[in-house]
């Protein structure tokens, strides 16, 4: 059993190899990331695949104070938002597969699984454009492995219901909204 | 406006209770779970203001006629029977109810064997003279031509919401003076989209006009021919924000292209804000978030979401009402995406997690 906390979620893997906070910012622990450039939240390992999970809690308005817009115009960027967020876990991902490809540990199939606390139906949108952009799979005809074996957009709900060996839970956050 | 509904043993119900906005009610809930039934009962029970408008001294036997013809008439139960409305294996009465933002009541029950309803409660029923509006999944405007001598003389297989928004439909216009100004926005907002409008001409002959040409109403998009009939529900003041009971209109997404689709909730919230209550029954997912990103809280929006379920554990229809999107809790909706997207991660993930 590996449990990892991030960003507010606590995971307990309970068949992972490994499953560790992999953009860790603090220096003195031995995962810290260290290098200049971006990082998903957790990878995890397991005997046949990786996953990467990455992890944006919308109902913490600190964050994101376009989820409670009141006005037209805050409504409209949430399209610029959406876009925002599909390159934001784009970036992450591809970064965070050098990163590990440095560390030479991109042998088995990586599954990308994004936890947004969105409705079902914004969630697969997100899915779809983001495994479009990804991208998922052999992209080209050169290519002799594929980058991501799959991607996923899920809640906390989707979440635990796809993989119960998995489980998600929030964690209070001190000082939290 | 209708404050609140109950319905215990009628049709598909056991026991459901309901607090409405004053403003938009969006039901959502699985097929079975009766949308359509509730949206139904509760434009029966509004079926007094045409009565009281006509006629002041209505006897209490007049009334339980005539809301019993009423609720035959649009839920068509089989051989016409007023038991087969009440809940298969319930024994105690039909029961239904509607409270009306003035105070005003209106309740009756029924069982297996009656004839008609029986009036429990009418508490300033008469004063209640606002008339509801019932617009039916399909649209009218192809069939309206002779539909309403036809249904006076046959049995049609239509429920009479269909005759209603007929005739509702073949009134006159009001008076330009009369016309709410909202209103003459919306229809100039549905005669700017759909590229013409369609002209009444009396006997449920309807076209089509535009600029340069006039065409028959059936060879218009039929989400055009719903969008038709908003405006000239407006046009005729049988929707007039402020003056109409409650607009019940089951599924309006059908045949509705998505520009006509938000269009549609825009319109229906500006006519909200200026008073006008509305019930909605819908299935999509794209109707259902335009009323989340176009409300508008600082325009005082309510929406207020209702999700009928049946009961895991007593099969019984419950409902969950919240006005937070988000939340809305079970979301059939949306868990038609969640299905999709389980079956994608099966698909690549196959046992992994599992």
């Amino acid at each position: 059993m590996k449990v990892v906390e991030a960003d507010g979620f606590e995971f307990r893997f309970t068949d992972a190899l490994e499953a560790f906070v992999f953009d860790e910012k603090d220096h003195t622990k031995p995962k810290f990331h260290g290098a200049p450039m971006k990082g998903v939240d957790i990878v995890a390992e397991f005997e046949e695949a990786y996953v990467y999970v990455e992890l944006k809690d919308y109902e913490d308005p600190s964050i994101y104070d376009v989820v409670s817009a009141t006005t037209d115009d805050e409504r409209h960027s949430r399209q610029e938002c959406f876009k925002w967020l599909k390159n934001y876990l784009k970036y992450k991902f591809r970064d965070s597969y050098l990163y590990r490809h440095a560390e030479q540990k991109v042998e088995k199939p990586i599954h990308y699984v994004c936890l947004i606390t969105f409705d079902n139906a914004l969630n697969s949108r997100m899915q779809k454009a983001l495994k479009q952009e990804l991208p998922v799979g052999r992209a080209s005809r050169r290519w002799v492995q594929a980058l991501a074996a799959s991607c996923h957009v899920v809640n906390v709900d989707k979440w635990n219901e796809n993989f119960p060996k998995w489980p998600v839970t929030r964690v209070a956050v001190a000082g939290g909204a | 406006m209708i404050e609140r509904l109950e319905l215990r043993n009628f049709t598909a119900f056991t026991g459901l209770a309901l607090d409405l906005s004053p403003k938009v009610n969006v039901i959502i809930g699985e097929n079975g779970t009766g949308k359509t039934h509730l949206l139904k009962a509760a434009y029966g029970l509004c079926a007094g203001a045409p009565l009281f408008k006509n006629k002041s001294d209505i006897s209490g036997d007049e009334l339980e006629a005539a809301l019993t013809a009423k609720l035959l008439r649009i839920f068509m139960p089989l051989d016409d029977k007023l038991g087969k409305m009440h809940h298969q294996g319930s024994t105690d009465q039909a029961f239904l109810s509607a409270r009306f933002s003035q105070g005003q009541k209106i309740a009756a029950t029924f069982f297996n064997n009656s004839k008609a309803l029986a009036i429990q409660d009418s508490a300033n029923y008469e004063q209640y003279q606002a008339e509801a509006v019932f617009i039916p999944t399909k649209e009218v405007l192809s069939f309206m031509k002779g539909f309403n001598s036809l249904y006076e003389k046959y049995g049609l297989s239509f429920d009479q919401t269909y005759q209603d928004i007929c005739l509702s439909l073949d009134l006159p216009e009001v008076r330009p003076e009369t016309l709410h100004e909202k209103s003459k926005w919306a229809m100039a907002e549905i005669e700017g989209i759909c590229g013409g409008r369609f002209i009444f001409y009396g006997g449920g002959k309807v076209t089509f006009k535009t600029e340069n040409a006039e065409y028959s109403a059936n060879s218009m998009a039929e989400g055009f021919r719903k969008a038709g009939i908003l405006s000239r529900l407006l046009e005729t003041g049988a929707i007039q924000p402020g003056v109409s009971g409650p607009l019940f209109w089951d599924e309006p997404e059908s045949n509705l292209n998505p520009k006509l689709m938000k269009l549609l909730v825009k319109i229906l919230l500006e006519l909200s804000r200026n008073g006008q209550q509305i019930m909605l029954a819908t299935h999509d997912y794209v109707l259902l978030k335009w009323f989340d990103l176009l409300m508008d809280k600082g325009k005082e929006d309510h929406v207020r979401f209702h999700s009928l379920y049946r009961d895991p554990e007593t099969s019984e229809i419950k409902v969950a009402s919240t006005e937070d999107f988000l939340t809305i809790t079970p979301n059939p909706i949306d868990e038609a995406f969640g299905f999709l997207i389980n079956q994608e991660i099966e698909n690549d993930m196959g046992g992994l997690g599992k």
